[in-house]
């Protein structure tokens, strides 16, 4: 409990960085219904995910990245299966 | 305590249809609030006139006036009315006011203030440290029993008039005491603030309080020594010194066996108890104290005064607790009765106010409000949280209860949050923080008011208490310290991600209350 009191005393970039292979859960931000494309915002990163349907929109999913450019924040992810 | 029943029809999501129409659009559905808004500034800023059932009238005119704009059939507006006074917010407001007025009263009729007396002249606290220890004490209170009016209520009761008559500056007690009850509100698990902020942003109690204790912290620690600045720099009240001598005179040292109530109420509260049976337990122990060592006699806490020239005088006068007094001067009396009545206005008007909040939401207003102002503003992670934490600053001047405040901003935080992936626990301490210190700053807010009319009683109370000792809520704002750093913290946390959790971090344990 005390431990939990100085967790996270720290300054969390906006531009979080994902490395290829890395499973994350984040909630689908976006969708595109024309291209059937997700967007996933985690501060000003976005990945663009595919494999999501529409009624995932503003709900928790679970992902793996594929790509990520550190220097523009911008990355590709793909859904996979829910599970904890 | 489940805040659910309250989240549903006082709020207002993204996706909401306003049920009221007016002529002038949805801002027209601000009229009441804004006219009761300008009323309190004219009456209390303007002519200086503090007078709570004043206020009361100033929101009947104004949600008379703005049903004259309301298009179509006026029953949605006197439902929207009845349904926003009918909230569950109110009613705990009114719970707490109630019952920590009677402990309050009961504890001042015991001489518990006399017994502050004695322990700050042995202990050296000057009136200069008067107002940080002030602070200290009344956060622990707060924290410990999860309700900042219940903490003003006592601590303006017990702790203000003895700093004020050792010398210490009346704006910086007051400041001090609403202080603490911003820290109380926004960090204890069983304040309802809490709890509405983490229901709301899908976390759990714990995990929240956790998570929020290092802005708390970081703004009491900054707080107390602002206070000790501020203490020592102030050339405090000029006490008449015949009240400092009266005073000194009443110092007894029996008056802290006081103690042993309030520590019962903590105890009571940190163990889960119901805040009516914290406060009950604690009440129950303060008549005992009073009447086992004579502190107080038992009409002293309550008394049926009858008149002497009628029967029910000539049969029951002089029985236990019943004075045969002039028919002029006939009522009931005592700690019990005048900590409670003392908050009827105040109840009347907060049930008002929620009343003017709510046809608001349902017309659709603040609904504009808060779509311009998170949607535009919402650009990048950095502005979306400097916008979540000026919109719950800001929604405090309208909804002057903060655990209303957080209600109805609570969903469009939810939705801001969730689109930049800010975790429950972030979310909810944007929520909460600048709630808790909003609610005890602007004029007219609820945590003032309520200090304010405890305030005006004092001078019944103590034959040293004079009316210049009183602090007006307009005279209050700048020295809440702990509120405004509070909110310094937020702006500078949302600036430079001091403390930001993503949901990638980690996600908070959604739902789970208490």
């Amino acid at each position: 409990m005390i431990a939990g009191l100085f967790r996270n005393w720290r300054f969390r970039t906006a531009r979080p960085a994902f490395t290829p292979g890395e499973e994350i859960r984040a909630y689908l931000t976006a969708f595109d219904p024309a291209t059937g494309d997700g967007t996933v915002r985690i501060g000003d990163t976005v990945l663009e995910v595919t494999g999501a349907e529409a009624t995932q929109l503003d709900q928790l999913v679970d992902l793996r990245i594929e790509s990520f450019d550190a220097q523009r924040a911008t990355g590709r992810a793909v859904l996979r299966p829910q599970g904890r | 305590m489940n805040q659910e029943d309250d989240l549903r029809p006082a709020t207002s999501g993204p996706d909401f249809v306003p049920e009221i129409r007016f002529r002038g659009g949805k801002a027209a559905s601000g009229l009441p609030i804004l006219f009761f808004i300008a009323w309190a500034i004219f009456q209390s800023g303007v002519l200086g006139i503090s007078d709570t059932a004043g206020l009361i009238v100033g929101m009947l005119v104004g949600l008379t006036l703005g049903m004259l704009l309301v298009r179509g059939s006026w029953t949605v507006y006197a439902n929207a009315v009845f349904a926003g006074m009918a909230q569950k917010v109110a009613v705990t407001a009114i719970v707490a006011w109630l019952w920590a007025g009677m402990f309050a009263a009961t504890l001042q009729v015991g001489g518990f203030v006399n017994g502050l007396g004695w322990l700050a002249g042995v202990s050296g606290i000057g009136p200069a440290a008067f107002p940080a220890v002030t602070f200290v004490l009344a956060a622990l209170l707060a924290t410990g029993i999860g309700t900042g009016y219940g903490t003003v209520i006592a601590f303006v009761a017990l702790f203000f008039p003895a700093g004020v008559v050792l010398g210490a500056d009346p704006l910086l007690m007051f400041g001090a005491i609403l202080s603490g009850a911003v820290f109380g509100d926004n960090l204890a698990p069983v304040s309802d603030t809490t709890i509405v902020s983490a229901v709301t942003q899908d976390s759990d109690v714990g995990g929240v309080v956790a998570s929020r204790f290092k802005y708390a912290i970081v703004a009491a620690a900054l707080a107390f020594a602002a206070y000790l600045v501020a203490g020592a720099l102030s050339t405090g009240t000029a006490v008449d010194t015949d009240a400092a001598a009266l005073f000194s005179a009443q110092s007894n040292p029996r008056g802290l066996l006081h103690l042993v109530p309030m520590a019962i109420v903590i105890f009571s509260a940190i163990r889960g108890r119901h805040i009516i049976e914290a406060i009950s337990w604690g009440l129950l122990a303060a008549i005992a104290v009073n009447l086992l060592f004579g502190l107080a006699a038992g009409s002293d806490m309550l008394v049926f005064r009858v008149a002497d020239d009628g029967w029910a005088g000539d049969t029951f006068g002089g029985w236990p607790l019943i004075e045969a007094v002039p028919a002029a001067a006939a009522g009931v009396g005592g700690s019990l009765y005048a900590g409670a009545i003392g908050y009827a206005e105040l109840a009347v008007l907060i049930l008002l106010v929620l009343a003017g909040a709510h046809v608001m939401i349902r017309g659709g207003g603040f609904h504009a409000l808060q779509e311009w102002l998170l949607r535009r503003l919402a650009r990048s992670v950095r502005s979306a949280e400097m916008t979540m934490v000026t919109a719950t600053a800001a929604i405090n001047a309208a909804i002057t209860i903060n655990t209303a405040a957080q209600i109805a901003i609570a969903p469009y935080i939810a939705t801001i949050g969730k689109r930049f992936n800010l975790n429950g626990y972030r979310r909810a301490n944007i929520l909460d923080a600048n709630t808790s210190a909003l609610g005890y700053i602007f004029p007219w807010a609820g945590g003032v008011l309520v200090g304010y009319t405890q305030m005006t009683g004092l001078a019944q109370a103590y034959d040293w208490f004079t009316p210049a000792m009183v602090v007006a809520p307009i005279q209050a704002w700048p020295w809440v310290f702990h509120g405004w750093l509070l909110v310094a913290v937020f702006l500078f946390s949302a600036w430079t991600g001091f403390g930001r959790e993503y949901t990638t971090d980690r996600v908070s344990k959604g739902g789970t209350i208490l």
